[in-house]
This record gives structure tokens, sequence and C-alpha cells, in this order.
């Protein structure tokens, strides 16, 4: 559907994007996931078509819309975008904004494809109304109506929760998720905040330095991060120091100040020592009085359920977070036993 | 496609700025050809006088506009007392009187009474001060209003008094924009021709009009003129020199509780009095008494014969004032589109270069326009003259062409900044959106921008077609022969001591001098 084929921006003597590649299939919800100036926005406005390529290709659908040599306009690409501001024109009504890019259909048909789209985005009340009148949340629907109104092959969204209210953008976020599902829409979400991505996107690209580090789902960023740079922005964690010992006809060890952890490392044919980082999550921690791992809290943050320590492990100056159920109240100060329990033993 | 069309716009816009930089460039140029002898004369003779005389006037108006308009707007911004309302708005009613109706128009009054003489510098001072200080008051009014409450709390809680306040609070933080209104004031001042002219004042204009015309001297007149657009700028580098100092200073608007609708104080009775008294004397004395007069004048000056002559008037004024104000928006426009499409630092760069042409002074400008236009006449006479043996005439030179170029140059600055500020509250993601949406460009412009700005287009056409109409030096010295506008026939009409002939042009002029006074208190008021 989207094919991203090694393809390099640069802005005067700046890469901006460096031999990226990417694809997504028809009717996934793909995310791009990276921090501010990593190069996402302006990957979607390659996409988009208002950013010429230096090198590669953009396919979609089949047809190559981008490349050194063709660089099919915007106007003529079949994509649709959701901006961070929604850019909805203020002099016409919800109606009207949607039907905007309905030119090519005659009046019965852009009523019934207006009918359609105020339905599924719960806008058929607020028609006739303008801009300003509305939520954040109604004028992001609205912008989604629009963008989807002509059958845009591919959808783009901008960061489209940054202008909404926080507390609501998870709950949006699923309404979205709706409406494109339900739209059939291949779409491609842009954004730093790894909840809406965790929330809407079937798979997500963790994007950092122009370059895509890790292409997968929800789960396997988060259990299971193949760079550092992802185990470190994805989630929340710290790392500590580690030695890998490994010899023939034994299973590989890794020894921390926390303890020791059978690790996935091949036997070698001969002894070998490897100084590594281990990823330790705050919710791979069991409490545990009877531990010989003795820390102490240094901070603490209440959650509701839970309370997020940090901890100091005296042996190696070494600071984890560590999340606990909030039945028990630790204060600044308090030294607790702790064990750590690795599902997946990440180390870089 | 679309690249190539943004690259033509691009080659216009640039060429466009260019050629509005001749005037200045020529000016610029004069001085290739120093001739050490007459500026030897002039240095003998009249050149002190122009310089000290400039200069007094220009620092009296400033000072003279800035204890009015910081008074005025104290007082209505600060003081809750009968028409307080009424005076925010009624106090910027001067600017719509140019200071050479004001000048003859008092002085006339005070010869009809037999009191003094007011032909001075001093009185040149006082009656622009009265008709240009409603710059400062504009200004400092929306400062004293953006001013935080906050302030004025902590303040009183730290038992601070009203003049201790205003001495250390809300003087320093709304110095900047005292500053910008007292530039623009001095930058008129220096500027002005027809009052000096009507008192007998030398000053840098009423000497170049000198050496121009009753020297011959068209290169040293051009050579003077470069000496007042350098005061010019000297004031405007001052003023943005001392802006940049304060940016600390500047105070955020206002932001949730921004009505400041409780900071007015209630009066005792007799400094409600005092208060409601000196507004009122200014705005009498200012706008009110002079308006009167006029409207006598014109009523007893009312023939019909005089009328059919106004009518002509009205209609030339009109016209050149109509075509200016859609050549310059269609200019504007095309400018502020390159900027917004272009998305290149060097456009703005160009279009900001372009509309220094609004600080400088109509006298500069006519000069500017007058010799590069006058050489390029000659020229294509001569070859003209060469190939068929006889003379084409002026072209350029003394036709409406050089008087449209002039107020094109003047003014663009006037509409840029509406059709700029109109595009720019139109997000650049709008524009991206229309594309997306699969509409072309033209669309976007037609369906989106144009709805939009409509309303700054009107607004950039309406303060253009009143500027033009009010302009006095450059027309008088670029208009073609035998073609008069109201400002004209005013000023000549009073230079010949015709009062009573003058009133009724110029109760014109500041009638519709008015109607920016109105669109910017609605601005304002937004």
């Amino acid at each position: 559907m989207l094919h991203l084929a090694d393809i390099s921006i640069s802005f005067g003597k700046k890469q901006i994007i460096d031999a990226l590649s990417f694809h997504l299939a028809t009717g996934d919800i793909g995310c791009l996931l990276g921090p501010s100036g990593c190069g996402k926005t302006t990957l979607l406005r390659a996409i988009a078509g208002f950013i010429p390529l230096q090198s590669g290709t953009i396919n979609i659908q089949g047809e190559c819309v981008s490349s050194q040599q063709v660089h099919v306009d915007v106007t003529e690409r079949k994509v649709g975008v959701v901006f961070q501001d929604f850019a909805l024109f203020p002099h016409l009504s919800v109606a009207q904004n949607i039907t905007f890019g309905l030119h090519e259909l005659n009046a019965a048909d852009q009523h019934a494809r207006l009918m359609t789209l105020l339905a599924l985005t719960q806008l058929t009340d607020l028609a006739e109304q303008y801009p300003h009148q509305l939520s954040g949340g109604q004028q992001q629907r609205v912008a989604i109506a629009r963008a989807l109104a002509p059958k845009p092959e591919i959808l783009l969204l901008d960061e489209p929760f940054s202008a909404l209210d926080p507390a609501l953008r998870e709950s949006l976020a699923l309404d979205i998720k709706h409406i494109l599902k339900h739209e059939g829409v291949t779409a491609l979400l842009i954004t730093h905040d790894q909840t809406e991505a965790f929330t809407i996107a079937d798979k997500i690209a963790v994007m950092c330095a122009g370059q895509i580090e890790q292409y997968a789902s929800a789960y396997d960023l988060y259990h299971e991060p193949q760079t550092y740079f992802v185990a470190n922005f994805v989630g929340e964690g710290r790392f500590i120091d580690g030695n890998v010992q490994v010899s023939p006809n034994h299973t590989p060890l890794m020894h921390t100040a926390l303890g020791s952890f059978e690790v996935s490392e091949k036997p070698a044919l001969s002894d070998y020592e490897k100084q590594v980082r281990l990823l330790v999550r705050p919710d791979d921690f069991v409490d545990d009085d009877a531990s010989p791992h003795q820390v102490t809290v240094i901070g603490r943050a209440f959650r509701g359920a839970h309370i997020l320590y940090t901890l100091l492990v005296p042996s190696s100056r070494e600071e984890v977070l560590c999340l606990l159920p909030s039945h028990h109240d630790y204060q600044v100060g308090t030294v607790i036993g702790i064990r750590l329990e690795l599902e997946h033993v990440i180390y870089f | 496609m679309a690249i190539t069309l943004i690259d033509r716009w691009f080659v216009i816009a640039l060429s466009i700025c260019a050629l509005l930089a001749v005037p200045i460039l020529s000016i610029l140029f004069s001085y290739s050809d120093v001739s050490l002898v007459l500026w030897a004369h002039l240095i003998d003779t009249n050149l002190g006088l122009y310089v000290a005389n400039s200069l007094i006037l220009a620092v009296g108006v400033g000072l003279g506009s800035a204890l009015l308009g910081v008074s005025l707007a104290w007082c209505v911004t600060q003081y809750q007392f009968v028409g307080s309302r009424f005076f925010q708005w009624a106090l910027l009613l001067p600017l719509a009187m140019p200071a050479y109706i004001m000048a003859y128009t008092y002085t006339g009054m005070f010869d009809g009474w037999g009191l003094f003489d007011s032909r001075t510098l001093f009185g040149a001072i006082v009656f622009m001060s009265l008709v240009l200080y409603p710059y400062v008051f504009m200004l400092a009014k929306t400062a004293f209003l953006e001013q935080q409450q906050q302030y004025k709390d902590v303040a009183a809680s730290l038992g601070i008094t009203q003049f201790a306040y205003f001495m250390r609070v809300a003087l320093p933080i709304a110095r900047p924009a005292v500053l910008t209104g007292v530039a623009l004031a001095m930058m008129e001042a220096l500027a002005d021709y027809g009052t000096v002219a009507y008192f007998g004042i030398s000053t840098f204009t009423t000497g170049i009009f000198r050496t121009w015309f009753g020297m011959g001297e068209t290169q040293l007149a051009s050579q003077l003129a470069g000496c007042l657009a350098l005061f010019v700028l000297a004031v405007l580098l001052i003023e943005k020199h001392s802006r940049r100092n304060m940016r600390f200073y500047q105070s955020q608007p206002a932001t949730a509780d921004s009505s400041n609708h409780s900071s007015t104080l209630p009066l005792a009775s007799r400094q409600h009095a005092i208060i409601f008294l000196y507004c009122s004397v200014v705005l009498f004395i200012a706008f009110v008494v002079p308006v009167t007069q006029l409207a006598i004048w014109a009523s007893e000056s009312f023939t019909a014969i005089a009328f059919n002559d106004y009518i002509t008037l009205l209609l030339n004024s009109f016209g050149v004032a109509l075509a200016s104000s859609v050549l310059i928006v269609v200019v504007a426009l095309l400018l502020s589109y390159t900027q917004r499409f272009a998305r290149q630092p060097i456009v703005q760069y160009f279009t900001q270069f372009a509309s220094l042409g609004y600080v400088i002074p109509g006298t500069v400008l006519a000069i500017g326009v007058m010799q590069p236009l006058g050489w390029l006449d000659a020229t294509i006479n001569n070859i003209w003259y060469g190939v068929f043996g006889e003379y084409l005439g002026l072209i350029f030179s003394g036709t409406f062409v050089a008087l449209l170029f002039a107020y094109t140059v003047r003014f663009l600055s006037v509409a840029l900044h509406n059709t700029q500020t109109g595009l720019e509250r139109i997000k650049p993601n709008v524009d991206d959106a229309v594309l997306t949406l699969g509409r072309p460009r033209i669309a976007l412009v037609r369906y989106i921008h144009l709805p939009l700005i409509k309303k700054s287009i009107f607004a950039a056409a309406i303060l253009v077609f009143v500027d033009v109409l009010k302009e006095l030096p450059a027309t008088l010295i670029l208009r073609p022969f035998n073609f008069n506008t109201l400002a004209v026939k005013a000023f000549e009409f009073a230079s010949d001591e015709r009062l009573i002939d003058a009133a009724l042009p110029s109760i014109t002029i500041v009638i519709i001098g008015i109607i920016p006074v109105i669109l910017l208190t609605r601005a304002i008021n937004k």
C-alpha cells in the first residue's frame, strides 16, 4: 500500500531523513513515534507531497508518487491529512468544511457522503455550526471527516492530539481508531506520545535522527526493544550495569548488583566476559523483605493504585525506578528489600 | 508547474521592490556630483536655519505630543468619569486634521479677532502637536490598558501612591509604545511642508522647494532631500534601538482576566471636574473649534460657481485616490502572496525595504521620483528625435505615472501592513489542507483566502485612499499641469490668504479623514 524505499531528504546541508524504508499494509494503522526533531513531520510532509525527495521512492497503491525524477503534485496525490491544529476553514460551516474536497461529485453524491461522515463522526447535529463554536474534540472529528471525505488512499495524522486536553486524549484516540477502522482507511499517525501510539496503531515505527530504529507492535516495542534508543524511549525504565559470562557447556549468566540472570547468549567455544547494560522496568520488581537486595528509597511519586519509587542500590550507587502497590507506603530514606523478576532479559 | 509559477511571482515581486527603491537610490546617486561652491553658499546662508528649525520643530512636536498623548491616555484609561469611554475614541479625531489646515484655520481666526500672530515656529509646534498627539495617545492607551491589574494591586499593597505608580511602574512599562508614537509624530513634523510653508518658516522641506523651484538647482535640492531623509532615518533608528533595549519591559497581553474592568478609579467630584475639563478642552481646541470655523467659512463661500469647481476638485481627488488605492492594494497583495508562498526570507527583507517609503517625507520622495523620471523622459525623447526628427513630449514626469508611482512608494506599507496581517491570520496549514483535498491553488485563493481577507483588503484600500487624499507636498510637485486636488487647492487658497475659499476643500478632507479614525477605533476595540 504505502511503500517508502531508501528515501533521503535534506534541507541545505542538513540531512533530515537518511535512507529510510518503511511499508504499511492496506487497512492498517501505522504510527511514526519519535521525539521532536527526529524527522517524522518531514517524512509526513514528503509522503503528502509538500517536500521533494533527494533519493529513494515513495509508492502509494503501487504507483510511484515521489522519486528523484517523479513528483506528483500534492493536489493529485489522494493523500488525506489531519493537521496538528486541524486547519479548519473558519468561515465555513462543519458541512461546508467536510464537503470542500468533494468538488468532483454532484450535489446528491456530496450530500450522501456528507451524511455518512456526519453519522460516523457523530457530528450530525453540528453540521451547520462553525468551527469556533465547537470543542477541541469536535473540531478534530471535523478535520478527520474532511480528510476522509474524498476517500483518500491513505490518511496521514500529524500529532492530532497535541492541541487537545491531555485528560481526554486517550478516550478521543479510541474514538478515532473506531472511525478509521470503520472506514477501512490505511492511516499513518505521527506522534511523540507513546500512549497515543499504543492506543491507535497496529504497528509502530520508532524514529530517531532520521531513521527507523524498530518497526513492531506496541507489545514488542515495550518487552523486546531491539535498540538502546527504543528501550530508553518506550516505556519507563533505567539501565544498570551487567557483566555477561559465557563459557562452553554452561548457560550464559549476567551478574548485576540486583542479582544474576540467565541470558540467551550462545555458549561460545571459549570463555569470555562482556560488559553490558541491562534494562530494568519499574514493573519488574517484587516487594520482598527477605531479599538479599536491600535498597534505599530516595524518591516517590504517588500514582493511585501504585507508587513509583526511585531506589538507590547501595552496592553500585545505581538508581532504578520501581512500581509497587500503594498499600505499602514507604517513606524517603527507608531501606527495603526487593527482588528483580525479569520476564525478558533486555541488554545492550 | 506550481514551482515555476512561484518562481515567476518571485521575480515579479523582487522587480517591484527594486522599482520602489529607485527614489531612494536616486537621492543617494545625487551625491555623486557635489558642488562645493553651492554647498558653501548654502552653509553661509540658510543651511543652519534649516537644520535648527527642523530640529526644534521635530523635538518640540515630539515633546508636545508626548505630553498631550500620555496624559490624556492616562486619564481615559485609569479614571471613570462622565464621557471617559467617549473620549477614548473621540480624542483620536484630530488625526483627521492635516496640520496645515489646522494652522491656517487658527491663524485666520486670530487675525480676524486681531489677536497675536501665530505664524511662528512656536505656533507651528503647537498646531502640529495638537494634530499629531493621537499617535502617542493611541499607543499609550493600548499599553496602559494591557498592563495587568496585578501590577496596580502589588503597588497599592506596597503603599505606593497613584503618581508614584504612574512614574515608576506604568510609564516605564508603556515607554516603548510611547516612544513609537513620539517617533511617528516627529517624523510627520519633519515631513511637514504645508504648515511651515504657510508660516514662512525655513526648514528642510521649504528649503528643498526653494532650492528646486526658486533657484532651479535640482541636484542641490536632491542632496538637501538626502539630508532630511537622514534626519528621519535617525529618528527611526533611535526608536528601533530604544525599543530593542526595552524588550524586557514589554508587557504580555493580559490573559485570563484581561478585561481590566475593575481597574478604573472612581473620583472625587473636584478631580472629576478637572479631568473632564482637560479632555474636553483638548478635544475642543484640536477638533471641534477648527471644524466649526471651517464649516462656517465653507457655508459663507458657498456659491453655484464655486460648487462647480468644487465638484471637479472632488472628482479629481477621488479619481486619483481610487486609482492609487487599487494599484497599491494589488501590489501589496502580490508582495504578501509571494511572501506566503515562496517562504523565502529574502522576500521578507525586500518587502520590508520597499515599505520604508512610508517614512520618507513627501518632498524628498517627489524629488527622488522627479529626477530619474525626468532623465528617462529626456533620454527617450532624444532617441525619438534622433530616429523620427520630432519630440514625443513628457511620458512619465509631470504625468499621472509619476504621481501614482510616488503614492505607491509612500503608501505601500499602509496597505502591506493590512494585507500581511490579514494573510498571517490564516494558518499555513490551512493552505496545505486545501491542497491535500485535491483543490488547485486558485481555489485556495478564491474560496478560502479571499473571504477571510476581504476586510483587510477593504481596510487597506480605505486607508490608502484617505492618505492619498490628504497628501500635499508630493502631489504639489508631481501633479500634471493644471491638475488640482482638494489638498493642493486648499493649500493654494490658504497661501493666497483666501481662507474662506479654502474652507470647503479643507472640511471635505477632514470629514473623509474621520473614516480611518473610526476604522482604527473599531480595530482596537475588537
